[in-house]
């Protein structure tokens, strides 16, 4: 009796805290189990599933896929099971990180399947009824702007750009023999202790074959473009003025063609 | 009214264990999905194995083409490729893909591991 008033009283004191403790810990060994003990197994899965690092993997498989095999709609088609809105950037991003990394050839790979997915899908935008060909697949997509044809390109024009918003960017336009944009051709810059690789295609949003490569005024540098192409030596930003008549360092546009 | 609070917390454990289990197994794999290339479904691993095949003609780097179909978890990555065939197969892939598996599977055959170290 006097058991039943003591509890009686603790509990119309206490809020029941006990229920508090026990919610507590039945999730934290639920949480143990799920994602230690019995964590989830997948199979039967889509490519959109794959972890960060394996999809950059498959990205670079379908990229390699692509160059063995010019089959743009097939690789398009392929990249479209990773369901990435920003394709194209990433394709981008990812050969960006391949070239730091010494990959020279993947980063050509991925640069090349990012300007040309960039490609087809404006084709496709413009071409909303395209004829089919005899394979069934759009006609407009096998242009000649995919695969960079070999041959050494050469300075076709050059011109200073006096706007303060592009100081001392170097901004390269590649065209091949048909005067298409030529994406995934390397360019090596070099400069007194220093030297940069990059490839076309890799900012489609401009251009398939267009690079950039920010100057630092008063620095010489010398560039090649592709394997074979002419070299052009003593590049600099070049002296602009502004309405005020002050001068500061303008961008340079230089314009290659096969 | 002791009993009934210890069934209070039996029952609130078991309501937490639940809740920590579907958040454990729902909520938090599909936020971070931890999926291999091993795991994924027969036919888009026959376009794996394709994508190896694709490479493979063009360069014909047969270490290369293993170390890639080593992802796809078999014991040995032949097993992949005759998974593969045997799919394509079903899917009515066609025939200059199904030769270019079969390259592959025939280069496998053939393929004789290079030792990166040779004992004297």
């Amino acid at each position: 009796m006097d058991d039943d008033y003591l509890e009686r009283e603790e509990g119309q004191r206490q809020p029941p805290w006990f229920l508090l403790t026990g919610v507590i810990v039945g999730l934290l060994i639920g949480l143990l189990i799920s994602l230690l003990v019995i964590p989830v197994k997948y199979k039967d899965t889509a490519p959109v599933a794959l972890s960060a690092a394996d999809k950059a993997n498959f990205r670079l498989l379908i990229a390699q896929a692509y160059r063995a095999n010019p089959d743009l709609p097939r690789a398009n088609s392929r990249i479209a099971l990773l369901q990435d809105p920003a394709i194209v950037d990433s394709l981008a991003a990812q050969a960006q990180q391949g070239l730091s990394n010494g990959e020279e050839q993947a980063a050509r790979d991925l640069a090349g399947l990012a300007a040309a997915i960039s490609t087809y899908a404006v084709v496709k935008v413009e071409s909303p009824d395209p004829t089919p060909s005899e394979s069934g697949t759009p006609a407009a997509v096998h242009t000649s702007t995919i695969t960079p044809a070999p041959g050494p390109y050469l300075i076709v024009d050059r011109q200073p750009v006096c706007d303060a918003a592009s100081s001392g960017l170097l901004q390269i336009e590649l065209r091949d023999q048909d005067g298409f944009p030529a994406p995934g051709v390397q360019i090596n810059v070099t400069w007194d202790g220093g030297v940069d690789t990059f490839f076309t295609g890799l900012k489609p949003a401009i251009s398939t074959g267009y690079a950039d490569f920010q100057m630092t005024p008063g620095v010489s540098y010398n560039l090649q473009v592709g394997e074979g192409g002419e070299t052009l030596n003593a590049i600099s930003a070049p002296e602009c003025t502004d309405a005020n008549g002050a001068v500061f360092a303008g961008g340079l546009k230089l314009v290659f063609g096969q | 009214m002791r009993s009934w609070r210890i069934l209070g917390f039996a029952l609130a454990i078991v309501i937490g264990l639940v809740a920590g289990l579907l958040a454990g197994w729902l909520l938090f794999p599909s936020a971070d999905p931890v999926s291999t290339p091993a795991n994924l479904r027969a036919d888009y691993k026959a376009d794996y194995v394709l994508m190896t095949a694709e490479i493979f003609h063009q360069d014909g780097d047969l270490a290369a083409a293993m170390v890639r179909l080593s992802e796809l978890g078999e014991d040995e990555p032949i097993h992949a490729v005759q998974a593969a065939i045997l799919t394509a197969q079903d899917l009515g892939f066609a025939q200059p893909d199904m030769q270019l598996l079969a390259s592959l599977f025939t280069g496998l055959q053939t393929y004789t591991p290079v030792p990166l170290e040779t004992q004297p």
